[in-house]
């Protein structure tokens, strides 16, 4: 049922087979998901094997591990399509991929322009521009609409009158943390920069970058971010694509080793992208990590994992809606498409003591805002659960995570 | 369903003390949790240095209700410098279960709520 490849893929991940996971049904892989053994092998080989800081030592190790650690950006190059490999920044997350931006793009826009971001987007992709255009006096548009019940042509019409001669910035999801929302993103930014050619777009691709193929140049986006641990990698590394050109423009966003071209005692010259925005020592395992973390998923497949996930997605909804019918409130969207993630409430049941009891028989669930208040305060929600599907879910996850919700609306109600 | 026990639910589905409607008070107070969005209104009625009535309304999953209710009916007649002494631990020990860090500020908030409101009154 849930095989790809015709093997189960969980006998990829490690953490099935511990015995006290031996129930675990996880569907919150929207958080974080599980790492396949490859990944950790190479970490661990990395620290028993060839343990060495990377671009300073002439020895054998270091010369391994500076290899390995750059054939990563050939590796991400290729896996986002990118023009090439110095347009990919290692960060530390997502989170830090649209900091840097937020702090480096302020200061080559044009004084008192717009930053355009949407009602939907997660707090990484909204607090940073927000709290920038306060500082720097930008003007500072978030996108409203009903996600639930706005019809595809609308949507792309309330984008379009988003964007004017003002906007310089416009930043937006991939797929929605919350409602797993697919955003038309290659027509939305034909739309915004037909609207203003010099407007730069900004994609947070978390949510899409494990199940949805994404080629950058055929989006044609100005920078684009994604974690490493959203797709089978390790914690601690991101990565943050930018426009070659635009990289060139921009001032470094940390200052200390590696970054720099010439330093004197009172001025420095600063290194070319990417080098420029990688200060310090870097996450060096977690970077070989993601390396083996993107070939598992091109090993796999990413239209497999996208199946996959969708099918889970229909017949978790399928289910709810059979076996829970009025006594559930379904947070999908009526005419965007979704296919990964599901918000939901138990009516008159709160989130936290949903979870909490989905807990007890080791059902992972995440529950409350999901860093996006503005979505959940303009939608009149005060918390809501979400599950989030992946390649190693199966129908019979879905079967018990439906029957504990109706055994807790029971006990709740 | 380990927390979830018979008194709690009870005290969840049957609140005490709940409604503030044409109640007399002379403090208040609101608290909120962002995190989870709960809210908690609470009022007091304070005399001669005794609650001799206290109420709330809000929102809150079961720990926060129960914690809210369990706590009303604790402080209810007691002298407000006594009140001031109620602890997390008190209140823990009135759930009678485990409280988790992660649920802790859901047992806490009925608690901040009646600090904040106490401490109004001097």
């Amino acid at each position: 049922m849930s095989n790809i490849k015709n093997v189960d893929p969980r006998n990829d991940f490690p953490i099935f087979s511990v015995k006290s996971n031996s129930n675990l049904v996880y569907l919150d892989s929207a958080a974080t998901t599980f790492k396949p053994k490859c990944v950790l092998d190479v970490m661990k080989e990395y620290y028993e094997e060839y343990s060495s800081n990377i671009h300073r030592g002439l020895y054998p190790i270091s010369v391994k591990a500076s290899e390995e650690y750059e054939q990563t950006r050939e590796v991400v190059k290729s896996f986002i399509n990118s023009s090439r490999k110095e347009e990919v920044i290692f960060t530390k997350g997502a989170t830090e991929g649209l900091n840097l931006l937020a702090s480096t793009l302020c200061k080559i826009i044009p004084h008192g322009s717009e930053i355009v971001v949407t009602i939907m987007d997660h707090h990484a992709n909204f607090v940073p521009w927000q709290q920038v255009a306060i500082e720097k006096k930008f003007k500072f548009g978030v996108v409203m609409f009903d996600p639930l019940n706005v019809t595809l042509e609308m949507f792309k019409q309330i984008i379009s009158n988003s964007i004017t001669s003002e906007t310089s910035v416009f930043a937006f999801p991939y797929v929605t943390n919350v409602m797993g929302v697919e955003f038309p993103v290659e027509e939305l930014i034909k739309i915004a920069k037909a609207k203003n050619p010099n407007v730069l777009v900004v994609i947070d691709a978390c949510q899409a970058i494990q199940h949805i193929k994404i080629d950058v140049q055929k989006l044609d986006c100005d920078f684009l971010v994604f974690s490493g641990h959203k797709i089978f990698g390790p914690t601690g590394v991101g990565v943050c694509y930018g426009k070659y050109a635009l990289l060139e423009r921009l001032s470094p966003y940390q200052y200390g080793g590696d970054m720099i071209e010439e330093v004197a005692t009172h001025e420095t010259t600063f290194a070319k992208p990417p080098s420029r925005f990688e200060a310090g020592t870097q996450p060096i395992a977690e970077v070989i990590g993601l390396k083996a973390a993107l070939k598992y998923v091109q090993s796999v497949g990413q239209q497999k994992i996208h199946n996959h996930s969708a099918k889970m997605y229909e017949y978790a909804i399928d289910s709810l809606n059979k076996k829970l019918g009025e006594k559930v409130e379904l947070y999908t969207p009526k005419y965007l498409k979704s296919s990964s993630i599901i918000s939901f409430n138990l009516r008159k049941c709160h989130s936290h003591d949903v979870s909490e009891l989905l807990a007890n028989k080791n059902i992972c669930i995440r529950a409350g805002h999901h860093c996006a208040q503005p979505l959940h305060t303009h939608l009149d929600m005060l918390s809501t659960c979400r599950a989030s599907f992946s390649i190693y879910n199966t129908f019979s996850d879905i079967d018990l995570f439906v029957e504990t919700l109706s055994n807790i609306y029971d006990l709740l109600s | 369903m380990t927390i979830y026990h018979d008194v709690l639910m009870d005290h969840y589905k049957n609140p005490r003390n709940f409604g503030c409607k044409n109640c007399d008070t002379n403090a208040t107070s609101h608290m909120h949790n962002p995190s989870c969005g709960d809210k908690i209104f609470l009022k007091l009625k304070v005399d001669g240095g005794v609650i001799e009535n206290i109420c709330f309304e809000g929102y809150g999953c079961a720990l926060s209700t129960a914690s809210a209710s369990m706590l009303s009916e604790h402080v209810k007649g007691k002298k407000v410098s006594d009140a001031k002494k109620t602890t997390i631990d008190d209140v823990k020990k009135m759930l009678a279960i485990d409280v988790s860090s992660v649920r802790l500020k859901c047992a806490s908030l009925p608690l901040e709520a009646l600090l904040e409101a106490l401490n109004s009154i001097n």
